[in-house]
């Protein structure tokens, strides 16, 4: 029994040590990986690590994720006080805002009176004028000088400005490469165009934005900050009634001694350029809050202006803009017609005047014209004295008008009229008084012998003689003529508003009434700058020549006596213009006219009448003729190509002598002539210029348009116009006649005075240089002698813009390219302006030096190391003889590919490649016909010695200098 | 002596042999079966690079999902460098470490930077470390603004927001909560060791590594290699293997039918800086947790 139990104690024993001996590798194993603490064996058995793990654990369910609400939209109801006005909306600085962002702005408005015009371009102190308030929403693009002070000026006067900024509109730069592809952008946030005008209010936009972090100081976003009551800092209507507004995106505006704060952000609102909080302004006003300056315009969009009090704030910004209207706004003259804010204009014509149909024409023009601005004019006989009025009237009848007089003494204007102009029943009066008291003389002295009457005669002629006229305006700017100058007076009452504008004439005051007028559209140019100007005066030219003061203003049918002594006048008149006529110049008999007979090929293509339209093809190297037949007249021809052919047209008379020539466009441009004559026999040459392409073409002629007009009008008033009227217009006509022979005069004057030969000098040095040696090129303006009045443009300087009005006078244009070629030019800068002047008619001789000529490009280039002058008189002008010449190098020259044999009529060889294979091809080339005028110079200056440059100068100045130059 | 005696004293001492063998047997069996019993813990790297987005969210949810099966998966390290992307894989991220952290710790090693969503699944991680210079934090949304809302004949709706989702000003406080989810993520997973303060903290700023350590952002800074000791440690491991979990989860062997040759690309290696900065070339409407900075190239 014992035994058994031993043994079966044995058998477990042995097998406890069997399992050990199995496990001891596993638990010397985790004791390596796990340690040999209890609770690391203990872990054999369980995980004690995930147990750790799971104690540590947060949970996230969302609980603490804020709500982000709408805000609500606090009650408002806007009670507008309706007026009328415009606002100025500034567009033309790149403003970066659509118009559809500040709607609610624009609705405010409206429902006040006013609306939004745009200010677009122009003069912006013109279009102040008409306006109550400008508005300047982000521009990109600076203000110039001039419009900072119409905005000043505005503002001084009583306008309202109102300056918006906004962070998110900026500008934004492109870099460009060489080749004038955008490689690269760049954001331009703190370089802010409307400090331009805020500057001048002590007001400073800050280039950042306004940014809150806490869930109650913004609203739904950081960088829309939440303004509550206790932000706001001033005290005036703009914020009356603001509890909690909304700004999206705001600029921080920094506030000035002059200006005032209005309201900011709170201490949690931080500036993005310091990230510091605080004291950080977001709307404030200036002089004496007419200005208002905001550094947010998204508040405006929808639907953010539906937030909170945002609605209210907009109502009180439209408030602010037209609150102008109400207030005392100072108005000059210039500003006219828009202090005429309120009620009706009366028109008033100064004087007793029976208005006739003449009259009725201007008034309605007038009436027009006022209502295109919104305005509306009424005549009247006598002026109410509540509206205000506008005097229309000649000097000699407001001699007459009481209330006229008084206005003008009391701006110190005065009408002196010494003898008294007579009207025409006046001058009737008194000619028969005469008459009556001659004849009374008469026979009171039919006993007296004849010398007796001729001592009275004579006697009597002297004492008409005597008296001295004197007609003048007394002005607090001096003493004018009345004769030639226009008053236009400004006067202000109680806000009612009276302008006065008198003239010597019917036509002067007409004149200066059509200068009014040019003002009214706000977008108008300053139609009063020859004029003397004050605040309320302005003294101007009437632009009529030899103007009398006439003694009524006749507005329609006239009287007879009137008609006498302007038959009297016309006959003096038609004297005088004869008398001019006669001493006219003759056309100049040498005056070279081109011969059909030079043309040729010329292709005779049939005949052409009035009204119709003819086509042709042109083969190479054509002219083609179309013969005119029919009445004679006055005609406008217009000859149209494809884009392959330059049209060239010309008119050669029945004797075929040409009379007039067309070629101001390039290839594909049409080409015209208006009002010129065509007679049976007459001929219209067409080619394409070169005449080195083929293409189609068409030509038609109609009657001139204007000949047509004046030609009705000529007739009309030969059949219905009364005799009187018709003496009127003869007398215009003489008019005109006289002025123009007087232009004649005094061109011929002026041309006589102008003893210098007026040089333009184009250095032109665009393009690639061709030689091994930038200093090569010489200072060709030093080559001039003083004999000669010489203009330079320097083409590198690229600082100002060539015009037309820089060639006035210029009678040879040297155009120097030296070295420099510029194988593409572009035609519509310089170059076409140059070759613009040459051939539109200006008698401009144009000269071009260098080693390729700008009009022939491109053209190939040959090496140049000698030249060959011939025998030719233009030689001798440069100062060579026949014979080859070295020059100073070698030059890449242009190759004209023209010979001695390949010349036409009008081309001359100067001088030409000496040797090799273009041996005998033009180098220097005379181009003249009865167009042009050209040299063609073919190397530069420096490829001769530097002592026959100037020589070489020289002579081509003096050789196309006109005799006595 | 009797017989009896003399053949216990000679007798050929077979049970000490066999008991011998046997034990030497048993032993032998053990030390074989040992490493079955108690296999090696290791200490799975887990790696998180470039943006998150379904993909790279599929590739670390898989190794997670590994490492929570796997009994030698003691501890888990993610090694961070990603500038964040998909808001709502963000989250999936940052919930799965949460959920992994049920079953084992759990820490974060941000190596050059783990901004916005990146970040967002850090903060699940049980502890967090860096560098001194890495980029941390950009706690903050991205989001585009859909077009505007307009009706259109040829397409009929249900509702105003049918064909757009919604309005801008939606979208923008949309955008709103899911910062205030962002944030609140952040609390969570900080906890009291968060110092800066959430206002603060939605600046959306980007720290440096010791920035953020001083803002309790991150718990200190440490390498990696200290981070896989800490969380070894957290373990109780005296001894371990660290394995990338990338290799465990799609082994070469299953020939890519777990994806290990689609994967191949992913590979743990040096990082591409530019591609890790690179300006985001295709964002579909949506919400991100993303740091770019604009134009930076």
């Amino acid at each position: 029994m014992l035994r058994n139990i031993i043994n079966r104690i044995g058998i477990v024993l042995f097998l406890l040590i069997v399992v050990g001996l199995a496990l001891t590798p596993s638990v010397l194993r985790y004791v390596y990986y796990h340690g040999f603490l209890p609770n690391n064996i203990l872990a054999i058995f369980s995980d004690p690590v995930r147990e750790y793990a799971s104690d540590e654990i947060p949970e996230y369910t969302g609980e603490g994720v804020v709500d982000v609400d709408m805000p609500p939209r606090n009650e408002f109801i806007d009670n507008p006080t309706v007026g009328e006005g415009v606002i100025l909306l500034d567009m033309a600085h790149g403003n970066n805002f659509r118009l559809s962002e500040i709607g609610s702005l624009d609705a405010r408005l409206a429902a006040r009176g006013y609306d939004f015009i745009h200010y677009e371009s122009g003069d912006l102190s013109r279009q102040l004028r008409g306006v109550d308030a400008f508005v300047v929403i982000a521009p990109l693009n600076n203000y110039s000088e001039k419009e900072i002070a119409a905005v000043t000026d505005f503002v001084d006067d009583g306008g309202r400005l109102l300056l918006m900024g906004d962070p998110t509109r900026f500008t934004v730069e492109f870099i460009e490469d060489d080749f004038g592809f955008i490689v690269d952008f760049e954001f331009v946030t703190n370089e802010l165009a409307l400090n331009d005008l805020a500057n001048e209010y002590d007001i400073a936009f800050q280039g950042d934005y306004l940014y809150n972090l806490t869930n109650s100081g913004n609203e739904s976003n950081f960088r829309n900050i939440v303004i509550t009551s206790t932000h706001i800092m001033g005290d005036n209507a703009l914020v009356d009634g603001l509890d909690t507004v909304v700004l999206y995106g705001a600029h921080s505006i920094e506030v000035g001694a002059n200006a005032t704060a209005v309201f900011g952000g709170g201490s949690n609102t931080y500036s993005s350029a310091t990230d510091r909080a605080g004291g950080l302004t977001v709307a404030a006003m200036s002089a004496n809050e007419q200005v208002l300056a905001m550094g947010d315009l998204t508040f405006l969009d929808e639907p953010y202006f539906t937030s909170l009090d945002n609605e209210r704030l907009i109502a009180q910004v439209a408030d602010f803009l037209t609150a102008g209207a109400t207030t005392d706004r100072a108005y000059e003259l210039t500003d006219f017609p828009y202090f005429f804010e309120n009620g009706t204009i009366e028109l008033n014509y100064v004087g007793e005047v029976d208005l006739g149909p003449d009259a009725f024409d201007d008034i309605i023009r007038l009436q027009n014209n006022f209502g295109a601005v919104g305005q509306t004019l009424q005549v009247t006989g006598d002026p109410s004295g509540e509206n205000n009025v506008l005097h229309l009237g000649l000097y000699n009848q407001a001699l007459t008008d009481e209330a006229v007089l008084d206005i003008l003494a009391e701006a110190g204007l005065e009408l002196i009229i010494d003898p008294p102009v007579l009207t025409a029943d006046e001058l009737k009066a008194q000619q028969e008084a005469e008459e009556a008291a001659a004849e009374e003389a008469e026979e009171e002295n039919t006993d007296s012998d004849a010398e007796d009457e001729e001592s009275e005669g004579v006697e009597l002629e002297i004492e008409e003689e005597e008296p001295e006229v004197v007609q003048l305006i007394a002005s607090p700017m001096g003493n004018i003529e009345m004769a030639g100058t226009a008053v236009v007076l400004l006067h202000e009452t109680d806000g009612r508003y009276e302008v006065i504008v008198l003239a010597s004439s019917k036509e002067g005051m007409e004149n200066t009434v059509d200068r009014l007028l040019d003002l009214m559209p706000l977008d108008a140019d300053y139609s009063l700058e020859d004029c003397l100007t004050s605040t309320t005066i302005a003294l101007c030219p009437t632009d009529v020549s030899d103007e009398p003061v006439e003694a009524e203003l006749i507005t329609g049918t006239e009287p007879e006596q009137q008609d006498d002594d302007q038959d009297d006048s016309d006959e003096e008149n038609n004297d005088e213009s004869a008398g001019e006529e006669i001493d006219e110049p003759e056309p100049e008999e040498d005056i070279y006219r081109p011969s059909i007979d030079d043309l040729e090929p010329i292709i005779d293509q049939g005949t052409i009448g009035a009204g119709e339209e003819v086509a042709g093809t042109f083969a190479v190297g054509e002219f083609h003729a179309w013969v005119y037949s029919g009445d004679e007249i006055t005609a406008d021809i217009l000859a149209t190509s494809g884009t392959e052919i330059d049209m060239v047209l010309e008119i050669y008379d029945a004797e075929g002598l040409g009379t007039e020539y067309a070629d101001s466009g390039f290839s594909g441009d049409p080409e015209s002539l208006n009002g010129i004559v065509l007679a049976e026999g007459y001929t219209i040459v067409v080619n394409d210029f070169g005449l080195d392409n083929e293409g189609d073409y068409a030509i038609s002629v109609s009657i001139s348009e204007e000949t047509a007009d004046e030609s009705g009008e000529s007739e009309d008033s030969v059949e219905e116009v009364p005799a009187d009227e018709e003496s009127a217009e003869e007398e215009e006509t003489n008019e005109e006649v006289a002025d123009e022979g007087e232009e004649t005069i005094d061109e011929g004057e002026e041309e006589s005075d102008d003893s210098t030969y007026d040089i333009f000098l184009y250095i032109d040095n665009n393009g690639d240089f061709l030689g091994a040696d930038q200093s090569e090129t010489i200072d060709v303006a030093s080559l001039f002698d003083e004999s000669v009045s010489l203009t330079v443009w320097d083409a590198s300087t690229g600082n100002n813009e060539l015009t037309l009005e820089d060639l006035d006078g210029i009678e040879l244009i040297i155009w120097y390219s030296g070295e420099y070629r510029e194988e593409d030019l572009d035609f519509e800068d310089e170059a076409n302006l140059l070759l613009e002047s040459i051939f539109f008619g200006n008698d401009i001789t144009l000269v071009t030096i260098g080693s390729t000529s700008p009009m022939l490009e491109p053209a190939e280039l040959v090496a140049l190391e000698s030249i060959e002058f011939l025998d030719t008189d233009f030689t001798s002008a440069l100062g060579f003889t026949a014979g080859e010449i070295a020059l100073e190098g070698s030059y890449e020259t242009t190759l004209f590919e023209l010979t001695a044999e390949d010349t036409i009529e009008g081309q001359e060889l100067v001088a030409v490649r000496p040797d090799g294979d273009n041996a005998g091809d033009a180098q220097i080339l005379l181009v003249s016909d009865e167009f042009v005028n050209i040299l063609f110079f073919g190397l530069p200056l420096n490829a001769f010695a530097t002592e026959d440059q100037a020589n070489i100068i020289m002579g081509i100045v003096d050789w196309f200098a006109p005799a006595g130059e | 002596m009797s017989q009896e005696n003399i053949r216990t004293r000679f007798s050929f001492p077979w049970q000490t042999i066999i008991l011998i063998l046997l034990s030497g047997g048993i032993l032998y069996a053990g030390f074989y079966y040992a490493s079955e019993i108690v296999p090696a813990p290791k200490v799975g790297i887990v790696r998180l690079e470039y943006d998150i987005s379904s993909f790279s969210t599929y590739i670390v949810t898989e190794q997670l999902a590994y490492a929570r099966e796997s009994d030698d998966i003691d501890a888990v390290v993610l090694v961070i460098n990603s500038p964040g992307g998909s808001a709502s894989y963000s989250e999936e991220l940052y919930l799965d470490v949460l959920n992994t952290r049920d079953t084992l710790p759990v820490l974060a090693s941000i190596d050059l930077v783990a901004a916005s969503g990146a970040y967002y699944m850090a903060v699940g991680a049980q502890e967090i470390y860096a560098k001194p210079t890495s980029f941390v934090g950009s706690v903050g949304v991205i989001a585009s603004f859909g077009g505007p809302v307009f009706i259109d004949d040829s397409i009929l709706t249900t509702g105003p927001y049918k064909l757009f989702g919604g309005t801008e000003t939606g979208t923008v406080r949309q955008v709103e909560m899911a910062k205030y989810t962002f944030l609140d993520a952040v609390a969570v997973g900080r906890g009291d060791r968060l110092i800066i303060s959430t206002d603060e903290l939605s600046r959306a700023e980007v720290y440096s590594g010791i920035q953020a350590q001083r803002h309790g952002m991150i718990d200190g800074l440490k390498s990696t290699d200290e981070v896989v000791q800490l969380a070894a440690q957290y373990a109780g491991l005296n001894n371990y293997e660290v394995v990338d979990l990338f290799d465990l989860t799609f082994p070469v062997e299953d020939g890519g039918e777990n994806g290990a040759t689609l994967f191949a690309r992913y590979q743990a290696g040096p990082i591409d800086a530019n591609r890790l900065w690179a300006f985001p070339t295709d964002l579909p409407p949506g919400l991100y947790y993303r740091h770019y900075e604009s134009f930076s190239n």
